[in-house]
């Protein structure tokens, strides 16, 4: 895992950290311009880093990054902090770039149908990419939406069932089961590679 | 398909797929501010803009309300006294002489009062007394999670006094940036200790507040702002 595990986004556990955070939410709405960007340092690589993982791409990644900043700093007066500040920028993030993700497919379908429509599912997965770990790139690709969200947040990012039922408001149990139905895709998909993981 | 295998190779995908480059801070953050602030988005526009808002919300007959509440926060105790009879001794205060209209809240104490006929006064008398308490209170509730007992009367009291601050909040008292400050940082403070006994504190809150307490300063802030000695009485 390349980044720091241990940089959570925090469930509520640490009040000292909330009440520290809230004292920083006190000065943006003082307009203290010093506190806006210590708020933005203090998250910016966590939700650009999920927001890469989900999109894949740096440019839409950006978007939404800064997306969710803006959106976090208009809504600020309205945060009430029944959760964590991180906890809420992250719904944030994870909202806008969903939403960026089904915009960018939207687009993408539609100048696919206008160009060629020979392309679209016509060729079975396996038989393009012979290789085990671009078979399992493209299998994650292809997962449905809150199911990826979860693995990649808990497989690739380190965030823990509690944070990520947070961040998505749902309980633990179906994070842990939306992770599970993920894996048993990701096996289904990988069937014909049984082999290689009994050794 | 053994499992352990299979889940490690997921999380070895998991963590080669989509690998996030360095975050572009700068990039990303001017993308913010130009957004944001279209125009020059300076500090002083900042404040300027949180004045707007902040006087935006306070129609004329809150004050009157804000005036009567500060003013029985005081009366009321009997314990405002009329200028002439205030027994406070002044704390000695290098740069008070430069500075004879010393604004509420700044260093470093409210004893350094204006003449008597300014109309701040009585906002300033009740701005003291408030402090006071609230620093009595807070030594309280520090008592209260040192020995464990956070009782329900405490977190009333934290409300009645979250009352009285938000009300200085939208008085003249809080002209002050520096005594504005304080009473922002109280109201959160109080409104989180008020709603403790609801809480029941299972996560230990009351002890981080107070660590939170002692890392900001709090009662040295309110203390700059409160002289010692004894309180301003009635007579």
């Amino acid at each position: 895992m390349s980044h720091d595990r241990t940089n959570g986004i925090g469930t509520g556990t640490d009040t000292e950290a909330r009440v520290d955070e809230r004292f920083l939410i006190r000065r943006i709405l003082q307009g203290d311009e010093a506190a806006e960007r210590e708020f933005y340092d203090r998250f910016v690589d966590r939700i650009y880093r999920l927001s890469y993982r989900m999109t894949g791409d740096d440019e839409l990644a950006r978007e939404c990054t800064q997306e969710t900043f803006i959106r976090a700093f208009d809504r600020l007066p309205d945060f009430r902090g029944e959760a964590a500040v991180s906890t809420w920028l992250h719904s944030i993030a994870v909202s806008v770039t969903l939403n960026g993700l089904r915009r960018r497919r939207r687009h993408h379908e539609r100048e696919t149908e206008l160009e060629d429509a020979r392309h679209l599912g016509t060729t079975p997965l396996d038989a393009v990419e012979p290789d085990l770990k671009s078979r399992l790139k493209r299998a994650i690709d292809a997962l449905p939406e809150m199911y990826r969200t979860v693995f990649l947040m808990h497989d690739a990012e380190g965030y823990t069932h509690e944070e990520i039922g947070a961040v998505l408001n749902v309980p633990v149990g179906t994070s842990k089961a939306r992770l599970a139905r993920a894996r048993a895709r990701l096996r289904e998909a990988l069937s014909d590679f049984a082999e290689e993981f009994a050794g | 398909m053994k499992e352990d295998r299979f889940v490690g190779l997921l999380r070895q995908a998991a963590e080669e797929y989509n690998t996030p480059p360095p975050t572009p801070r700068e990039e990303i953050w001017a993308g913010i501010r130009s957004r944001r602030r279209p125009g020059d988005g300076s500090a002083a526009d900042q404040r300027y803009d949180a004045s707007v808002r902040r006087a935006g919300h306070v129609r004329p007959w809150h004050w009157g309300i804000g005036m009567a509440a500060v003013f029985a926060l005081g009366v009321g105790l009997g314990r405002l006294a009329p200028v002439g009879n205030t027994t406070r001794e002044p704390q000695p205060y290098g740069a008070r002489d430069s500075q004879p209209h010393v604004a509420l809240g700044s260093q470093p104490n409210v004893a350094d009062a204006p003449d008597a006929t300014s109309p701040l006064l009585p906002y300033r008398i009740a701005a003291t007394q408030h402090l006071s308490r609230t620093e009595a209170f807070l030594m309280s509730y520090r008592d209260g999670v040192r020995t464990g007992d956070i009782t329900p009367e405490l977190s009333a009291w934290a409300a009645e006094l979250l009352t009285g601050t938000r009300l200085l909040l939208d008085s003249p008292a809080a002209q002050d940036p520096r005594l504005e400050q304080l009473l922002l940082d109280l109201e959160l403070i109080l409104a989180q200790i008020a709603r403790l006994s609801s809480t029941g504190d299972p996560g230990g809150e009351a002890a981080m507040i107070d660590e939170a307490l002692e890392n900001r300063g709090t009662l040295t802030r309110i203390r700059a702002v409160v002289p010692a000695g004894p309180p301003v009485t009635g007579t």
